[in-house]
């Protein structure tokens, strides 16, 4: 049975992620999610035209998902960063392309 | 039939064999056939076979990213495909993202805008479970985290049955995450 989980905003997710999983403050400092390794992944939204036929065609969408892989002194973990990183994203767009 | 020789050997033969394809199929490695539209376009709806690696059993050694076969917690005694978002301690969206959600339902609900930014940590000895084909997959998102110990093994190929050469029937199935591209950001501009 799964526990209790406390759910909370995208928007408290900077400070929420400075506690492990057993309600303690992380060793190892500050977790600046800015500095952590980004990573990505596509999910999608399919259409079947037509259900009933077997071999009816299917037409996807895609859907960014963002993530960031942040490290403190027990290891690595895994934040997902797509509602977080619209604030951050656009200004790393504009530095890679001017570098380029 | 004396090319068979003694009937026991014949039986301990047979026996043999299938105790062999059992052991291969509970610990290393199993066929499966997966219908359903939860995890397009990654898999067919219609039907497509895979290979699980069983080493992943209970979860040990799984990825965030990668694709695992579980028993579902909410239909007794069957199986589904999910890719893997979130392992005990990760930070996850509890619901898809919100513009994800809003395009397909349509309903230009505030109410679905905000509960899809609501997030949770994956507690201890759980993981976060969602299909691609985000509208039609029954998943974390239903049901919760699923206990690592359902998951029954992670799907490393799928396989179609074209041409008559067998290691040409499989195809890797990769994370789902990676590293974004370092143009990948620009992508949208043409080379010059």
């Amino acid at each position: 049975m799964t526990p209790p989980c406390r759910v909370f905003p995208a928007s408290q997710l900077e400070s929420e992620i400075q506690v492990n999983d057993d309600g303690r403050r992380r060793k190892g400092g500050k977790i600046d999610l800015s500095a952590c390794e980004l990573l990505s992944m596509v999910q999608y939204e399919c259409k079947i035209d037509h259900p009933e036929a077997s071999g009816s065609p299917v037409r996807c969408w895609p859907v960014q998902r963002w993530f960031r892989r942040c490290r403190d002194n027990r290891g690595a973990f895994t934040v997902e960063t797509t509602m977080w990183e619209g604030k951050t994203l656009p200004v790393e767009a504009e530095k890679a392309s001017k570098t380029s | 039939m004396p090319f068979l020789g003694h009937p026991l050997t014949a039986v301990i033969t047979t026996l043999k064999t299938i105790t062999l394809t059992h052991v291969i199929f509970t610990y290393a490695y199993s066929p499966g056939l997966g219908s359903g539209p939860s995890m397009l376009p990654t898999f067919l709806a219609t039907a497509d076979w895979f290979v699980t690696d069983r080493r992943f059993r209970r979860g040990r050694g799984v990825s965030v990213g990668d694709c695992v076969t579980y028993a579902i917690p909410v239909e007794p005694g069957q199986e589904g495909v999910k890719r893997v978002l979130g392992l005990p301690g990760d930070y996850v969206l509890l619901n898809s993202p919100p513009d994800a959600d809003l395009g397909v339902k349509g309903r230009g609900s505030r109410a679905i805008a905000t509960a899809g930014e609501n997030m949770i940590q994956v507690p201890k000895g759980h993981c976060y479970i969602v299909g691609d084909n985000l509208p039609w997959s029954r998943d974390s998102r239903d049901f919760g985290p699923l206990p690592m110990g359902l998951i029954k093994g992670k799907v490393v190929a799928k396989m179609s049955f074209d041409g008559w050469w067998p290691p040409n029937w499989f195809s890797k199935v990769e994370s789902g995450l990676r590293s974004p591209p370092p143009t990948a950001t620009g992508a949208s501009h043409p080379p010059s």
